[in-house]
């Protein structure tokens, strides 16, 4: 039993890094109707670029998150502007934009090995991570953080995309674009904006779980794939099924290492995720029902 | 059809004189890999480029073909060469597995399908145990025999593997004129009409996936046999990526795209190497260059600017997004 | 490289994997090649033009083994990582272990570069070891010491050479105390801090180079391995690559920064010696 809960602590864990890069899958999905292989590269940036600001400039925690979280916003909103929007508006196809962000993602790696270098670096941790012991199972008030931060997270994008004129925008810009700007909405700036949010969440996915995992160039890929994983088995394009796959894959995850063998984790989730793609390709949640 | 006849046979004289004029038997091996990757890049445009699917997982065809012909020929008594044919026959049925759920789905959701199955290729090879070697991979893989000749050095097989490209290059072209490949090309172009037509869209994306997985595996084990030593790293998304591109560079359901391509890309990979991480980093931003620039390739732009027939894939693939 | 830029000799690589891939090649061109990689796999393969310029892991592994049972541990689970090194050193330790007259209670693997080891660690810890064998590159190192200490176990951590990487102890923090790890060398911060003249000597040239100190010991490990070639060199009076080997093998009473080479009778092997050092309060500690 003691094993047992501690692996679903774990799996909490490792579920809301998914989760919150799953979010940003399906926020870009719902405003553009696309996928973008760059997600978990943003996730390695933000760990950097917080690093910078934490570590090489020693600021204050809370302003490294808030100048992190700018930063990435700003990447993001660009990344949109300088590639997404031309390859659009040159009638590209989906395979064009899906490559060119894979050819982003190989471009950002390389840039943080050239920037920072290729070993690994420390993230001093904030929150304390030596455990509490409830009985026989231990808690680590850092991870427990993590997954406070990613529900806070959940909820403000609710709010923010549901009861703030902002988000409405957001949302009529991606449901219909056309309507969207008749009724006088800046659709561009919308849906650049949508860019600059996922890509913000994934750059503080990077920041919160960089104490945890340590920060180096080739952090993203993998993570990227999972938060992929996590968003089309929640039910692509629904911000609570990417929470709810994120945390299915986290599990899913754990449980493998600790029941099989770690060796086949990895292929376990793929094959799952393959499943869910087969047997229920919609996702286990639907969007519509959820959060229009 | 005659001055056609007569570029083949200069294109195939050029290639056969390559290794007199190379310099050094290091150019002579990565002429050998360009003629690997032709022939892994021709099954991944009958997929891509003719039947207009989208496709990431070439990487793990490209082991399994590895694997296959590897292990079977270090551990039996089977001629090298027919370990290459039973390999790209079990990838090519192994292609046509993974094809019959996977094809009904689109977009993003086929092309993530294929970077599953190709990771999880990779990770059973980086977690088999002795079976795979593990990380260490596999090595003193045996050099393909014929009636008691050997190709042992890079030169001879240069030449077994340009006889192997224009034999399923032929093979690629009798496909492509047949009912099959116009069926590929009818699914590609409007699969609404080409059902009303009769023909069976599922069955045939799955024949595209089958061929796909045979020029791969193929491809997969000629590369074992030529470098004698391979590992999983050999076989990761980004190999897939570097295929996706090299037929997207070229021209993507055209003859010459793939193979022009694949040249390109291969000369271009040596000439950066001088650059070490920036290699990669420029590498990235060419793949952007390339997709805002020039989507339908250098046949693509050849054939809108000369009006050629046979219309570019590019302007066929799937199109639309999903909203 | 061996048929583009006619070498005459070869440096490296860090990674036993690349050298056992490297090692016909060479072995056919008739290349001397000085490893750094400290896996026993790539000169137990009979290559005659192959070398290394730092005792083996299996010693290492060895000694370690040797050291739990002279301070009374008695079970003991293993943890590596699921690649070339973490798997040799692992399949080494079982066999030294039982030698020892030890018990493995428990392997476990973990992927290089995995930062959640929940299920594995659970295992290991359900069965109560006294000590828990770590073996992996510096890399792994901290977040596998630091997941140990999260799961309250407090007893001894032996673990590798990559302990000696600084960046581990920056990573672990208190969390690395009471690891015991078997090394050629120590990676200092400062030259004051260099054990031996030769080997501050080196780190003075490399801070004058360099403005910095080395982050890991792999400048020393290319240091050693190129005075060796030097030496074969030196001593063959030309660069033919036979006379090199021939010259090599028969070095004996060089002193390099890791200690003293022999490399006659040694099939490749240049030294045997290895030392001991213990975590404490984030500083190092040799065991004599």
């Amino acid at each position: 039993m003691q094993l047992f809960l501690q692996m679903v602590m774990g799996g909490l864990t490792v579920g809301a890094v998914y989760a919150l890069l799953g979010m940003g899958y399906s926020l870009i999905y719902r405003a553009s109707g696309l996928l973008t292989f760059a997600q978990g590269e943003y996730f390695m940036l933000g760990a950097f670029v917080g690093l910078t600001f934490f570590v090489n400039m020693g600021l204050p925690f809370p302003l490294v998150l808030i100048l992190t979280t700018a930063v990435m916003v700003a990447i993001g909103f660009l990344s949109e502007k300088v590639i997404i929007t031309p390859l659009i508006s040159r009638g590209s196809k989906p395979i064009h934009i899906v490559l060119a962000t894979i050819g982003l993602a190989i471009f950002l790696q390389n840039l943080a090995m050239l920037v920072w270098g290729s070993r690994a670096f420390t993230m001093p941790t904030i929150f304390d991570d030596m455990p509490v012991f409830i009985g026989s199972v231990f808690i680590i008030p850092q991870n427990i953080a993590i997954v406070i931060a990613m529900l806070v997270l959940m909820g403000g994008l609710h709010l923010f995309m549901n009861k703030s004129r902002a988000g409405l925008m957001l949302r009529a810009a991606a449901q219909d674009r056309m309507a969207a700007s008749i009724v006088g909405i800046n659709v561009p700036l919308a849906i650049g904006l949508t860019w600059g949010i996922s890509v913000g969440l994934a750059g503080l996915a990077g920041l919160l779980i960089a104490p945890v995992h340590g920060v180096h160039a080739h952090m993203g890929l993998l993570v990227g794939l999972k938060g992929f994983a996590a968003a089309v088995i929640g039910g692509y394009g629904s911000i609570y099924g990417a929470v709810i796959g994120g945390i299915l894959v986290g599990l899913v995850e754990t449980f493998t290492s600790g029941y099989i063998s770690s060796n086949f984790k990895d292929v376990v989730v793929f094959a799952f995720l393959l499943l869910v793609l087969f047997l229920k390709p919609e996702g286990l949640i639907r969007s519509e029902q959820i959060d229009k | 059809m005659n001055s056609r006849l007569l570029v083949y046979a200069l294109a195939i004289a050029a290639a056969a004189l390559v290794p007199v004029f190379a310099g050094n038997d290091y150019i002579i091996l990565i002429c050998c890999l360009i003629g690997i990757y032709i022939i892994v890049n021709t099954g991944l445009d009958m997929v891509y480029g003719y039947s207009g699917q989208i496709t990431l997982g070439q990487a793990g065809f490209y082991a399994i073909g590895a694997y296959t012909s590897a292990l079977l020929s270090i551990n039996t008594d089977i001629p090298v060469l027919l370990c290459v044919l039973i390999a790209g026959l079990l990838s090519s049925v192994i292609g046509m597995i993974v094809a019959f759920p996977a094809v009904k789905l689109v977009h993003h959701f086929l092309a993530m399908v294929t970077i599953g199955f190709g990771e999880i290729i990779r990770l059973l090879a980086l977690n088999g145990g002795h079976f795979t070697g593990g990380v260490e991979g596999i090595s003193n893989i045996p050099k393909p025999e014929l009636f008691g000749f050997v190709f042992a050095d890079v030169h001879s097989y240069f030449y077994l593997v340009l006889v192997l490209v224009v034999l399923l290059l032929w093979g690629k072209q009798n496909l492509v004129t047949s009912r099959i490949g116009r069926s590929f090309r009818a699914i590609r172009d409007n699969s609404g009409a080409a059902s009303a037509f009769g023909i069976n869209v599922h069955h045939t994306k799955v024949a595209a996936f089958t061929v796909e997985g045979f020029f791969g595996g193929v491809g997969g084990a000629l590369y074992a046999h030529l470098v004698g030593f391979i590992s999983p790293e050999t076989f990761s998304l980004t190999q897939s990526v570097l295929f996706l591109t090299m037929v997207l560079l070229g021209g993507a359901g055209t003859f010459w795209g793939p193979i022009i391509g694949t040249i390109l890309i291969t000369i271009l990979f040596e000439l950066l190497q001088p650059f070490g991480q920036m290699q990669m980093a420029i590498y990235g931003l060419i793949i952007i260059g390339v997709m805002l620039f020039m989507p339908k390739g250098i046949m693509g732009m050849v054939n809108s600017r000369w009006g050629s027939r046979g219309a570019p894939a590019g302007q066929l693939a799937p199109s639309g997004r999903s909203h | 490289m061996v048929q583009v830029d006619n070498v005459q000799g070869i440096i490296g690589s860090m990674h036993s994997g690349n050298i056992l891939a490297a090692g016909p090649t060479v072995e056919e061109a008739k290349i001397p090649l000085v490893g750094v990689g400290t896996s026993p796999t790539w000169l137990a393969q009979g290559f005659t033009y192959l070398f290394r310029s730092l005792s083996n892991s299996d010693q290492a592994v060895g000694q370690l083994a040797i050291y739990a049972k002279d301070s009374g541990l008695k079970k003991l689970a293993v943890f590596h990582s699921n690649d070339e090194y973490g798997n040799a050193g692992a399949k080494q330790f079982d066999v030294a272990a039982k030698a020892a007259g030890l018990e493995v209670a428990s392997t476990q693997s973990f992927t290089h570069g995995d930062r959640d080891f929940t299920g594995q660690l659970g295992q290991i810890i359900a069965t109560a070891p006294d000590a828990i064998f770590v073996w992996a590159l510096g890399d792994d190192l901290g977040a596998v010491s630091k997941q140990i200490r999260q799961w309250g176990f407090q007893g001894p951590i032996l673990g590798p050479e990559g302990y000696t990487q600084p960046m581990v102890i920056d990573f672990a923090g208190a969390a690395a105390n009471g690891v015991v790890f078997a090394s050629q060398y120590l990676v200092p911060k400062s030259v004051e801090e260099g054990s031996g003249a030769l080997m501050q000597a080196f780190l003075k040239t490399y801070g004058e180079k360099y403005g910095a100190m080395p982050e890991a010991d792999t400048s020393f490990r290319a240091y050693d391995a190129t005075m060796i070639l030097a030496e074969g060199m030196k001593k063959a009076g030309n660069t033919d690559g036979t006379a090199v080997r021939d010259a090599i093998a028969n070095i004996s009473g060089l002193e390099g920064i890791a200690g003293t080479f022999n490399f006659v009778d040694g099939k490749g092997e240049g030294i045997q010696s290895v030392r001991f050092y213990r975590i404490e309060d984030g500083k190092y500690v040799e065991l004599k």
